[in-house]
């Protein structure tokens, strides 16, 4: 299943006079579940933000699915199979979780009636969110409001899923239990880049892991290999780790 | 001698009661820990005590004053700096100016520019930045900046290192000590019982809105904690490499 899912060409990207990603190539299979670390300000973002078009790319192409999908916006791209969780979830706060999911669905996804709903109530339950279905999103705990976000991403039936930190700020506990559900979406075939910190969550899914610093990939392949390489230590992890 | 006494506290927002009948003591230059799963009131309990909510009932005292009706800018002059889950920078302002506005409480102390730089080297690159152009990260190394800036006799650390790179929270924590030589007495909220249990002279675990259990990490274990009071043993990550372990 060698089948690449996601092609990026020598992108970069500023942001006036700031350089944040500088012609970066990476290649993503099909099925494939990928960490991304780095420190921070190192691009990782908007590496996620150029690959689901919610920022464009000042130079460089991308590919998914073997299409170019450079000048996409980020709805057609949602549309096409890109889905993404933000490190901040914002959901809509005065809707219940099943409502904002079913936007998800519906805008995100493109779909409409019973089908919307069907994929919101998939999304719910994969996310382990159906029980909040009827609450509303602003009374979430940051647990839920986490998971709420994964559902959101998930409604819209992404064949790639990107995520924006999700295990920040969890107890051990709901951390191990949020990698449980990631690591079900994996066997589902769901092609995975995942930003973290929580590097031991990370790890515990992902088959590849790249190291990003100051807009540029210094690491990229075995996660073990990886996290042990002089340039990782000590540029993210330190030596105390 | 006590400086902040928190008694009989409830706490929440319109009918859900976030925190009930709560009461702890923090000691002067104490750092205390709080713990607990997602839910257990521990931001609502430091909202609280910085003032950006109101008690329902209970008493808050700091260095020896009566502080629960007064609002949240008050308590920060006086001493109570919070850093609050979610960073809430001043997005037009750039870095330095985020930091300087921490400064506005007039305090005396230690903290200043040159001294926030030098615990956070990565502010100083990115003092002429505006604070809307960082990464997540980024701003929450400056909310802690902004928060220190402000010279306080208690700083609330709400989910310190939520964001930050392995390395920087590594910074962070070796530098505790030295923040606390100066006096500094610190509530601190963290999900890393490994890295609290390091650092903590108290810790106290938070379940449904109540304080179940203080002590102390010579008299607590990691396994105490989490059989106890998230009600089942912590599952391990499988296959998780010794070189991993961040936060």
């Amino acid at each position: 299943m060698n089948n690449s899912i996601l092609e990026i060409n020598a992108v970069s990207k500023s942001y006036g006079n700031l350089q944040v990603l500088s012609n970066v190539s990476l290649s993503f299979n099909e099925g494939e579940a990928v960490g991304i670390v780095g420190p921070n300000g190192a691009g990782k973002t908007t590496l996620l933000s150029i690959i689901n078009g919610t920022e464009l790319a000042t130079s460089g192409s991308i590919s998914f699915v073997g299409s170019d999908i450079t000048k996409q916006s980020a709805e057609e791209r949602s549309r096409n199979g890109i889905g993404r969780s933000f490190q901040i979830p914002r959901p809509f706060t005065h809707l219940t979780v099943f409502e904002n999911v079913l936007a998800g669905a519906s805008f995100g996804g493109n779909l409409r009636g019973v089908a919307a709903q069907n994929a919101a109530l998939e999304a719910l339950e994969k996310s382990e969110m159906l029980q909040f279905a009827n609450q509303r999103a602003g009374s979430l705990t940051l647990l839920a409001r986490k998971r709420l976000e994964l559902a959101r991403a998930l409604a819209t039936q992404p064949k790639l899923l990107l995520l924006d930190e999700i295990a920040g700020g969890l107890t051990e506990a709901e951390c191990a239990s949020l990698v449980q559900t990631i690591k079900s979406l994996k066997s589902a075939g769901v092609t995975i880049i995942w930003i973290e910190h929580v590097v031991q969550a990370l790890v515990a899914v992902v088959d590849r892991l790249i190291c990003l610093a100051s807009g540029e990939i210094i690491q990229d392949g075995n996660p073990d290999a990886v996290l042990k390489s002089e340039e990782v230590l000590s540029v993210y992890l330190g030596a105390g780790i | 001698m006590a400086i902040l006494e928190v008694k009989n506290i409830s706490a929440g927002y319109g009918d859900l009661t976030a925190v009930s009948d709560l009461s702890f003591k923090v000691e002067e230059g104490e750092l205390f820990a709080l713990v607990g799963a997602n839910g257990a009131g521990k931001s609502t309990l430091l909202k609280t005590i910085a003032g950006s909510i109101r008690a329902v009932n209970g008493s808050i005292t700091f260095k020896g004053q009566d502080v629960t009706k007064d609002p949240d800018f008050k308590r920060s002059q006086d001493g109570i700096a919070l850093v609050p889950e979610g960073r809430r920078l001043f997005h037009s302002l750039s870095v330095e100016e985020n930091l300087l506005v921490g400064a506005g409480t007039n305090r005396k102390g230690p903290w200043n520019l040159k001294s926030v730089y030098g615990l956070l080297p990565i502010l100083e690159k990115l003092k002429d930045r505006n604070s809307a152009r960082l990464s997540g990260g980024e701003q929450q190394a400056v909310a802690i900046g902004r928060a220190l800036m402000s010279n306080p006799d208690l700083i609330l650390l709400d989910e310190v290192s939520l964001g930050l790179a392995p390395i920087i929270v590594e910074q962070i924590y070796i530098s505790f000590p030295d923040i606390r030589k100066q006096g500094l007495s610190i509530i601190l909220v963290e999900q890393d019982l490994k890295r609290t249990l390091g650092v903590a002279d108290r810790i106290g675990c938070m379940l449904e809105g109540h304080l179940l259990l203080e002590g102390t990490p010579a008299n607590l274990t990691h396994q105490q904690i989490t059989d106890a009071y998230f009600g089942h043993s912590v599952q391990s990550f499988d296959n998780a490499p010794s070189a991993g372990g961040a936060q």
